[in-house]
């Protein structure tokens, strides 16, 4: 079929029409190959604009539309809804910025910005020649949904979900869910018995017709992407039967074996027939395996005796793990934390004096179902401690051990001392801080109310602790900040609020969903302000202490944003999926001859999937069309759709075409690098006019024969710039795009010194959409540097890398 | 170019004066602020957050008491490390002419004899009744003058001598 392009002028008013010749514009328009009708309108965003294209459409039927307007990132959708309401594919359409990146920033050059304004259409002409019609993937949705872990988090967000009406599967590792809020003993700042609260949630979950609960069970694996994930879980034989069992707990009468109990920081013992504590759920016991005497073949078996005396049959010692395997929409993470070591800080003896605890191990005492029923003691002695200390960021804001601030620990110090004051008014109670930080709702009138009734907090961040071997007393060296002296401060009983840490085997399951932690361990959202709560995988979400140290209401509202979330997918047939995605042609993959598979390593969402003697395979519904692949591919299999090496590289010649040794080609991603440079002119900053961006997804998706290609037609300079890299991280829309880019740019230096070109012809760099002005500095420099070397150097530069460069680019140029 | 030294000085210790939460950690572990009250190595280096321009830094002989045991640095949460700023506020004050007259002597005495302390007929006396051998003079001096020359160490000190008798 012919190809029949119209373009449109717009004026903006005088947003551009003040500056350009719109119509001398169109008129060069109409000359260009293919373009079959060309026009300048005041406002084509505007109805009668809109309108204009639509019948243009019908009466010479066309099957192309170019406007030359504002940035694709202001009026693209607009656009591209217009043409396909006329008819046409939504993407048989482009767009040449003459406002943001010509009129509002080369103002006062009008006869250059007039030549980059043609341009600039003419790339968009070349560009649209080459489109192909894409139609939005569409993917059927599980209407159920995994919740894994079941603290307070994983509890909300599943009865949220199963509220809602859709079916819920609860994965929890430990035999019970409640997590770390049904250990302790109240909860600040109100007060409010922890457990109580809790418990019905609890039993909410336990008695939800649409929650399924896995308790004593791990996520073994998961395939799959958004709306279709495949589940397999594994769950650890109980060798009791949970119907069965009354928890009527004759058998932990009989049973010989004797362990710590971690559900009491090991400050209490447990038999190896257990119940974690009394309000567990589900409400049975279960046999450790590691601490029974034997299970196959049996060794001891008083349990099972005693059960069935008793009229009972739960105990079964024929269990097995068994794998069960469930089909879901969507993935909400909730796994919680766990608490830093303390004995690697040496100098408070944790492990070596007996009467150091933990936060954790105090919650434990302090809990009137806890080991001593309630009752604060020393370890060494079981004596009533009269002088406690609390030291505060063990662990936390420290760059030896982590360097965030652990959020919560300030408040459950503040509480835990509150509490001890009341059950004991005459208990010296110090706190060493270095900032209290009490930030949210009654708080801070907390933090008061502990001062008033009798706490001292000491600013200081404490040297040592020595322990008097004698009477296991405890001194504490420390500056105190306040008196600018240092003071040494004998105490019974020290307690060291420790770092929230990520949990142990966060990575596994971070590989198993194809989500990424960020340099805390945490796992990472998509977007610090505008996703924070969806992961990098589509359909995965993350809610609680999993994504980041944070206190009960701050979980809980996570979780139920979670649920929202994730219901926003549920709650629909089908999920439509951006169809710019990576597309392999299967006859060019080396793997089948090489084992190549370098695309599945550059996929930053595990899109990809090499298998041996075959080529590789895109799962679109897992694409997020950033091109990394694509431009990473030795033998050019990868497509990236609607960015295609061919469009990129017409783009390319149609600028390049007249005058190359004049421009500055720049390659700019389109999340922050396209957007400063938008934002250059929006702020109306001027830069020299030589200056041509083209739009990609991602810095990831310029490929190296971009820039050969680029010097070969013998372009002054070019630029390459993707979303912000430093050293704390990358800003980067695709999570390792940028890093990639960086990588294979680091090549393509090594190639053009070989070529012959000067060093400062080729820049990378890195542009947040903020950062209007570095664009503008950038191109500023870079002009400068260009009309230093010379247009006569430059030109005799690429005159000479040609052959070179030919050789190199060799497959590229038909 | 003495200038541009000190400000650069000046920079990296404010940079550590900036990063310096205040909790203290420093003063605690101190060997020396736990038996003289005088010396808080957190308070000197905070000094330096108001500190403009390469001031007389008028902080007396306190920084030179540095033992450079590294305790500090060891539980500093903030990876300071004061011993080496005291290094580094030595250097400036040494710049500034700012030294304890028992350092300079000391320094003196080693271009001198190559000895931290002069060997005086007392010392002399009392190896003899302990049988010991006779110490030789100027062990090597010719060549540690070499090195103090090299270095640049003979110009400052002999500029600060000038300066001072000029002043």
């Amino acid at each position: 079929m012919e190809t029949r392009i119209g373009v449109y002028i717009c004026h903006c008013g005088t947003n551009i029409g003040g500056v350009l010749d719109c119509e001398a514009l169109a008129k060069f328009a109409s000359k260009l190959p293919n373009v079959v009708v060309a026009k300048d309108y005041k406002y084509m965003c505007a109805d009668p604009g809109q309108e204009m294209i639509k019948k243009d459409i019908k009466e010479f039927k066309l099957n192309r539309v170019v406007v030359a307007s504002c940035s694709p990132r202001m009026h693209e959708p607009t656009f591209r809804k217009c043409v396909e309401e006329a008819g046409l594919n939504s993407f048989f359409f482009e767009m040449a910025n003459i406002r943001e990146q010509v009129s509002w920033c080369h103002y006062d050059s009008p006869k250059q910005a007039f030549d980059k304004a043609k341009d600039l259409i003419k790339a968009a002409v070349a560009k649209a020649r080459l489109l192909t019609p894409l139609t939005p993937l569409k993917v059927p949705v599980e209407k159920r949904v995994l919740v894994i872990g079941g603290g307070v988090a994983g509890i909300h967000a599943a009865l949220d979900l199963a509220d809602m009406g859709f079916k819920v599967y609860l994965v929890e590792k430990e035999p019970t869910i409640g997590g770390w809020m049904a250990l302790l003993d109240k909860t600040f700042p109100t007060l409010d018995c922890s457990i109580c609260i809790l418990g019905p949630k609890m039993v909410d979950v336990a008695k939800h017709s649409n929650i399924e609960l896995f308790t004593y069970s791990e996520v073994l694996d998961i395939e799959g992407f958004v709306g279709n994930f495949k589940v397999r879980i594994l769950k650890k034989p109980r060798y009791v039967e949970v119907d069965k069992c009354n928890a009527c707990s004759e058998c932990v009468n009989v049973c010989p074996v004797e362990v710590p109990n971690k559900f009491d920081g090991n400050l209490g013992w447990r038999k190896a027939i257990y119940i974690p504590f009394p309000q567990a759920v589900p409400p049975a016991y279960l046999i450790d395996e590691d601490a029974c005497l034997g299970i196959t073949p049996l060794a001891c078996g008083k349990c099972q005796e005693v059960c069935r005396e008793k009229g009972g049959d739960a105990i079964n010692f024929d269990m097995h793990p068994e794998v069960l395997e469930v089909s879901v929409g969507a993935i909400i993470v909730a796994t919680g934390y766990e608490l830093y070591d303390p004995s690697k800080i040496k100098e408070y003896g944790y492990g070596v004096y007996q009467n150091v605890i933990t936060c954790f191990e105090l919650e434990r005492l302090i809990n009137s179902s806890g080991p001593t029923y309630g009752k604060v003691i020393r370890p060494s002695d079981g004596k009533e401690p009269k002088k406690v200390a609390f030291i505060q960021c063990v662990g936390s804001r420290d760059e030896k051990a982590n360097v965030y601030c652990s959020g919560f620990c300030c408040m459950y110090t503040i509480k835990n001392a509150i509490l001890l004051k009341e059950k004991h008014p005459e208990t010296e109670i110090y706190i060493f801080y270095i900032d209290i930080r009490a930030n949210f709702k009654g708080y801070e009138e907390f933090y008061r109310r502990a001062r008033e009734e009798g706490i001292i907090f000491i600013r200081g961040k404490p040297a040592e602790i020595s322990e008097n071997p004698l009477t296991k007393n405890l001194t504490i060296y420390c500056e105190d900040l306040g008196l600018g002296k240092v003071i040494s401060l004998e105490v019974d009983l020290v307690i060291l609020s420790t770092a929230a840490i990520p949990r142990h085997g966060k990575d596994e399951l971070a590989r198993k969903l194809n989500i990424v932690t960020g340099s805390d361990g945490f796992y990472l959202e998509a977007h610090p302000k505008l996703k924070p709560i969806d992961a990098a995988t589509d359909g995965v979400f993350l809610c609680g202490s999993a994504q980041g140290p944070k206190d009960i209401p701050y979980s809980v509202s996570q979780a139920s944003a979670a649920a929202a979330r994730a219901a926003r997918i549920l709650s629909k047939d089908y999920w439509e999926i951006e169809p710019i995605v990576a597309y392999i042609d299967e006859s060019k993959c080396r793997n089948p001859k090489t084992k190549c598979g370098i695309c599945a390593t550059k996929c930053p969402y595990g899109a990809i999937t090499v298998e041996p003697n075959k080529p590789a395979r895109v799962e679109p519904a897992k694409c997020h069309g950033c091109g990394t692949c694509a431009a990473d591919c030795p033998g050019d299999a990868i497509t990236q759709m609607h960015f295609t090496d061919a469009q990129i590289l017409s783009q390319i010649h149609a600028i390049l075409e007249e005058n190359p040794e004049e421009k500055i080609l720049c390659f700019l991603c389109n999340w922050c690098s396209y957007a400063g440079a938008d934002l250059a002119g929006t702020s109306r900053l001027t830069y020299p006019p030589n200056a041509r961006a083209v739009r990609v997804m991602c810095s990831g998706r310029v490929d190296k024969d971009f820039v050969l290609e680029a010097f070969r037609l013998g372009a002054g300079m070019v630029l390459v710039s993707g979303c912000r890299l430093t050293e704390f991280g990358s800003d980067c829309h695709y999570i390792t795009g940028n890093v990639n880019a960086k990588k294979r740019m680091k090549i393509v230096e090594k190639i053009l010194e070989k070529a012959g070109i000067s060093k400062e012809r080729f820049r990378l760099e890195w542009i947040s959409a903020s950062e209007g002005d570095k664009y503008a500095k950038i191109i500023k420099e870079m002009a400068e540097k260009m009309k230093k070397l010379g247009k006569e150097k430059i030109i005799e530069e690429n005159r000479k890398a040609e052959p070179f460069l030919e050789k190199i680019l060799k497959k590229k140029i038909t | 170019m003495e200038q541009g030294e000190k400000l650069r000085k000046l920079k990296e210790i404010k940079r550590k004066a900036l990063i310096c939460f205040q909790c203290g950690v420093c003063v605690g572990s101190c060997p020396v602020a736990f038996v003289n009250e005088k010396y808080n190595p957190r308070r000197i280096l905070r000094n330096f957050l108001f500190n403009q321009s390469p001031p007389q830094l008028n902080l007396s002989n306190l920084p030179w008491l540095c033992l450079h045991c590294y305790a500090c640095l060891e539980r500093c949460p903030q990876n300071i490390g004061l011993s080496e700023v005291m290094f580094k506020i030595q250097h400036l004050q040494f710049l500034n002419g700012e030294i304890p007259s028992s350092f300079l002597n000391a320094v003196k005495q080693i271009i001198k004899t190559g000895r931290v302390s002069p060997v005086t007929p007392i010392t002399e006396r009392r190896r003899e009744q302990l049988n010991l051998p006779k110490i030789e003079t100027e062990t090597g001096v010719e060549e540690l003058k070499k090195i103090i020359k090299e270095t640049g160490l003979k110009k400052l000190l002999f500029s600060q001598e000038e300066e001072k008798r000029s002043g």
